[in-house]
């Protein structure tokens, strides 16, 4: 029989105690912890250039950070998702037979791993180059997929992370394939405020078969042809065939950047030029473009339009 | 610890061959593991040297935060609605946090495997086509009159799309069983050392749905931008 009779004293406040101790430590549970999947992985970007019947390896460092998983990893294809060097993995297709692991204790790719909460392991890729390999480039991805199991007691979603990163790959027997860049676009409003900065959009294809980084600087020049400014470019890859929205040169010590090509004069007055010069990255290819725009502080004489045409009707 | 490493970067530049951020701790510890056995060469080749060594590489960034590795965070897994109501919404919320020194940026997108369907069966909630009827996995829409069933999400935060502009427009997740497209959820192209943003899951169901439990995966794949 539960309780058992009470028949004394001390069974009394033994079992008073127990009862107070089962009550505090219900109240001090916690609420069920959310299951988190958390991976992290290193490098975020490997770019190769291999001669074929040659081999390279890269070590990748791949951290769970979360609770215990289980990770599958594999080499993805992939294409550009759109101007500014975002991916689109392509699941459907089937990368070129040039990768694999070294890892003595893995099997090739696709390979299953269990990765305990706070663990940490290394994947040796191998890319090996057949000597008849064709001389183009292998964009691919190493992708990382998770398989947490959370518990779902009615309905519901259950999530899953998959985390990727690319490999610009070239094949190349010279280590210097011909590469072109076309300015697709290089413009600003033609009108600007001499009170607000001058934004610039400069998109460049890559009119070659191997990925390119265009090196450059825009210079922008008085009404005299004195220059005036050279805003610095960064020299973003540029996938074979594909057109990329240049951006600022990237300040190595900001936390973060500013997307758009930007100067920021003080009150600049009159006609302006704007002249882009750009070289792919070891090639003399250069390529340049040139655009006008006008300075005005039109927003203040605007106002003072204004002002001056009420003034003249209160008047009259 | 950056003076050096500067003043190593600084020293492998020359007119046929610049490398602005080697492999800094490429090898570290990877050749004493006892799981692999390197017999390659492992590393990047000095200027000149392609000719002879047959390769160049870069690995991470041109940015000195590359040395920060990319992180993928989502805070909960399971997004469990419990027993669903007919004519409320059921809301949960789950963290994605992006962290990076990429200096490309990043993207992340999601899908969802089907609609939520019933374990033993193939009877599902629909997604949400929201107030109007016409938002999809591609148009977000406003979502609050309780006679619009479904499921859809929401998103606030860092470098989400603009069409979530409040906390009421929603969208369907791409339905990977029809052949639908992952739908970006967050994007940068530029560095973010840490991006966090929120989904809303809402569901609703109508007094005709059949009782039962219903479930699908979404899954968001992050990836590091070139």
């Amino acid at each position: 029989m539960w309780p058992p009779p009470l028949t004394n004293q001390f069974h009394r406040k033994i079992f008073t105690a127990a009862v107070a101790g089962l009550f505090l430590s219900l109240l001090c549970l916690t609420p069920a912890q959310a299951q988190t999947v958390s991976l992290s992985v290193w490098p975020p970007i490997l770019s190769a250039m291999i001669k074929p019947g040659k081999s390279i390896t890269q070590v990748y460092r791949i951290k769970n950070l979360a609770d215990d998983t289980t990770i599958t990893a594999s080499v993805v294809p992939f294409v550009a998702a759109d101007e500014h060097g975002h991916i689109s993995l392509q699941f459907d297709q089937t990368p070129p037979p040039y990768f694999s692991l070294l890892n003595a204790d893995l099997p090739d790719f696709p390979v299953t791993i269990d990765l305990k909460a706070g663990q940490s392991r290394e994947l040796v890729l191998k890319i090996s180059i057949p000597a008849q390999a064709e001389e183009i480039d292998y964009p691919v991805a190493l992708v990382i997929e998770s398989d947490t199991q959370g518990l779902i007691g009615g309905s519901g979603s259950q999530a899953k992370a998959t985390i990727a990163t690319p490999i610009l790959l070239t094949v190349s027997e010279s280590g210097l394939p011909n590469r072109l860049a076309q300015i697709v676009e290089f413009s600003s409003n033609k009108i600007v405020d001499s009170f607000d900065p001058v934004e610039f959009i400069l998109r460049v294809k890559n009119q070659s078969f191997n990925v390119l980084r265009p090196v450059g600087q825009i210079e922008i020049s008085n009404t005299f042809g004195r220059k005036v400014a050279t805003l610095g470019l960064e020299a973003d890859n540029i996938l074979g065939g594909t057109v990329r929205q240049l951006r600022p040169k990237i300040n190595p010590e900001a936390a973060e950047t500013d997307n758009i090509i930007t100067w920021n004069p003080v009150f600049p007055l009159g006609r302006y030029s704007a002249n882009v010069k750009l070289t792919p990255e070891d090639t003399a290819n250069n390529v340049s473009a040139q655009i006008y725009f006008w300075a005005l502080p039109y927003k203040a004489l605007l106002t003072l339009a204004i002002l001056w045409i009420c003034w003249k009707a209160l008047k009259k | 610890m950056f003076p050096s490493i500067l003043k190593a970067v600084a020293s492998m530049e020359s007119d046929s061959y610049k490398l602005r951020w080697p492999n800094l701790n490429m090898t570290s510890g990877s050749k004493s593991s006892a799981n692999y056995n390197i017999n390659d060469t492992v590393g990047q080749t000095a200027a000149g040297e392609y000719d002879s060594a047959g390769f160049k590489v870069r690995a991470g960034f041109q940015y000195i935060k590359t040395i920060i590795p990319f992180v993928f965070t989502i805070s909960d897994i399971s997004i469990d609605f419990g027993t669903l109501v007919p004519n409320v919404f059921s809301s949960l919320t789950t963290t994605l946090t992006v962290t990076s020194g990429a200096g490309s940026g990043y993207s992340v997108v999601a899908s969802a495997d089907h609609p939520l369907r019933q374990t033993t069966s193939s009877i599902t909630i629909p997604d949400t086509t929201c107030d109007s009827g016409t938002c999809s996995e591609t148009v977000a829409g406003i979502w609050t009159n309780t006679t619009r069933y479904g499921l859809g999400y929401n998103l606030a935060g860092d470098d989400i799309p603009a069409a979530f502009s409040d906390s009421t427009y929603f969208k369907q997740f791409g339905d990977v069983s029809l052949g639908e497209a992952s739908q970006t959820v967050m994007s940068n192209a530029g560095v973010t050392a840490s991006s966090i943003a929120t989904v809303t899951y809402k569901v609703n169901v109508s007094n005709n749905q059949a009782a039962g439990d219903y479930s699908n995966a979404i899954t968001y794949v992050a990836t590091a931008s070139y």
